[in-house]
């Protein structure tokens, strides 16, 4: 029990919650990036020109 | 007139079933050596299994049994490899396609083709296996014909498999790739399964199960089923132009 | 990372309102998520017999159901695409689909990768071929499989039906996996809420509520944006095709 309590495995334990972190913002960034780009293009080429306004 | 028409659709359908079926086995006929072949790569492996296990570990019953399986694994997928390759050479394919026939008896009689290409090798499989591996857990008839059932039904559940993972990569480019990823991971429930009931069979139990039997019986039935059924209702869409 | 001020202006409101929106939700479910695992991490107590090497489970748990759930999604966006006669929605629900199996193989991967880390203190190995984990590899494959299967296929509407089959499909391993600890002797425990195993204590229990809550809103969000930006690329490209 108390090998568990140590502080080795404590960093451990936060070391894998920043390595869910880091997945989880890798996957947002990529998600956000492919999706801003297609946006920025779509709006250069012209599609987005005749969309109505809401 | 409903009857007479169901009737003459079914009668067509079991025609174009036996046209498919008859043509794989000439095409097989006239290339024996495919068949031939298969056979002497599974002895090959019967016979380098031990050189890589040690004579003494191959004495288990369990690792016996996960050899065989795993040899059997072996036959499937180069037998499932060649799946259309002989109507594809023969032009055949272009022939039934643009044929009238109704495109699942395509898939289900390639279904019934490999079932038997397959189970037929297993025997010669198992023949040589219980030689050169010195089985002895197999004594009573019930026994045989109960682990030969459990061949046929994997025989059935790897081709019908096969099959539908042949026609969802048929349009893909990198069928190579594709074919390992998805037959693999599905085909790992009917592996499981035979490994399992061949060693409550020969009278072992597993270590691994809870409920035993009965589970791993159902999935056996189960899967073929779900296969062949898909083959049967997804024939139209592999085959649309 | 998020749209500039000067993009934003320049799209549509038709277009800039939901992206914003989205964007928004996707902050503050990451918030809420970082809150979750400050509980999780700071305010509960240590386990008495595994330590603070527990804490792992209030991910693993959390991404385990996200990934079971996203599975669940694809195949059901995959049936719609079979029962939808309009082509355009067809196209719909099969991005829904692409984009829920996208967030299931990432959840899945997570599920594999922290059951390694709180395996290898208590179990004394990284991978164990046990039927939980086995069948949560084999999900994870099936996954792969059909991502694999989209990129290679470049015929639209037929990839649009095999990637519906094979959603089902994968699917079907999804109670198998969730079941697997009942069906097989496994070294993996049992459910943690199913009323007869008591696993967790009541503190533990309410802690897992929150992480789950926050990670499963954390993935809506994701999934949102990701699927705009299906979208959005799949209209670039269909856009670009007719010039």
């Amino acid at each position: 029990m108390s090998d568990y309590g140590n502080s080795a495995w404590q960093w451990f334990v936060y070391g894998s919650y920043v390595f869910v972190a880091c997945v989880v913002v890798v996957f947002a960034i990529y998600a956000l990036k492919v999706r801003n780009s297609s946006l920025k293009s779509l709006l250069q080429e012209g599609f987005l020109e005749n969309k109505e306004d809401q | 007139m409903n009857e007479f028409v169901v009737h003459s659709q079914l009668r067509w359908w079991v025609r174009s079933f036996l046209l498919v079926f008859k043509s794989s086995f000439r095409s097989f006929w006239i290339r024996k050596s495919f068949w031939f072949g298969i056979f002497v790569f599974s002895v090959c492996l019967l016979i380098l299994f031990p050189f890589a296990l040690g004579t003494e570990f191959i004495q288990k019953l369990p690792v016996q049994l996960g050899c065989f399986w795993a040899i059997m694994e072996f036959v499937a997928v180069v037998s499932l490899g060649q799946c259309f390759y002989f109507e594809y050479e023969a032009m055949m394919l272009d022939v039934f396609l643009t044929s009238p026939m109704p495109k699942s008896t395509l898939f289900i009689a390639k279904i019934a083709f490999l079932t038997v290409q397959i189970f037929s090798l297993s025997l010669f499989v198992f023949l040589f296996w219980s030689i050169l591996f010195h089985v002895q857990a197999i004594h009573s008839v019930t026994n045989l014909v109960c682990f030969l059932l459990l061949t046929f039904l994997f025989s059935v559940s790897s081709a019908s498999l096969g099959v539908v993972v042949h026609g969802l990569t048929s349009r893909s480019l990198a069928k190579e790739i594709l074919h390992p990823i998805l037959f693999f991971p599905f085909q790992t429930g009917v592996l499981l399964g035979v490994s399992s009931l061949s060693l409550s069979c020969l009278g072992f139990a597993p270590l691994s199960a809870v409920w035993g039997q009965a589970t791993w019986w159902t999935l056996l039935f189960v899967y073929p089923t779900i296969f062949i059924t898909l083959a049967f209702l997804l024939a139209p869409i592999f085959f649309e132009e | 990372m998020f749209l500039s001020k000067s993009l934003f202006q320049t799209l549509p409101k038709v277009v800039a309102k939901p992206v914003r929106f989205w964007d928004t939700f996707l902050l503050l479910s990451a918030l809420m998520q970082l809150f979750a695992w400050y509980f999780a991490l700071f305010l509960i107590g240590a386990d008495t017999d595994q330590g603070d090497v527990y804490r792992i489970l209030f991910v693993h748990v959390s991404v385990a159901w996200c990934a079971f759930f996203w599975f669940f999604a694809s195949a059901f966006f995959g049936l719609r695409v079979f029962f939808q006669r309009d082509q355009q929605k067809a196209k719909a629900h099969d991005f829904s689909s692409h984009t829920s199996m996208e967030m299931a193989l990432v959840f899945s991967s997570l599920v594999l990768m922290t059951g390694s880390f709180w395996g290898r203190p208590t179990w004394g190995v990284w991978w164990d071929w046990d039927p939980r984990l086995t069948s949560s590899l084999v999900l994870f494959l099936m996954g792969c499989g059909y991502l694999l299967l989209r990129y290679f296929t470049p015929q639209a509407s037929y990839r649009i039906k095999i990637s519906a089959i094979v959603s089902i499909i994968s699917s079907i391993n999804v109670p198998i996996v969730y079941y697997s600890v009942n069906l097989w002797r496994s070294v993996h425990q049992p459910q943690t809420f199913v009323q007869r195993t008591h696993n967790a204590s009541g503190d533990i229990q309410l802690v897992l509520l929150i992480n789950l809550m926050a990670t499963f809103l954390l993935s809506i969000a994701l999934y949102k944006v990701r699927r705009q930006s299906i979208s959005l690329q799949e209209t670039l490209q269909e856009f670009r095709g007719y010039q």
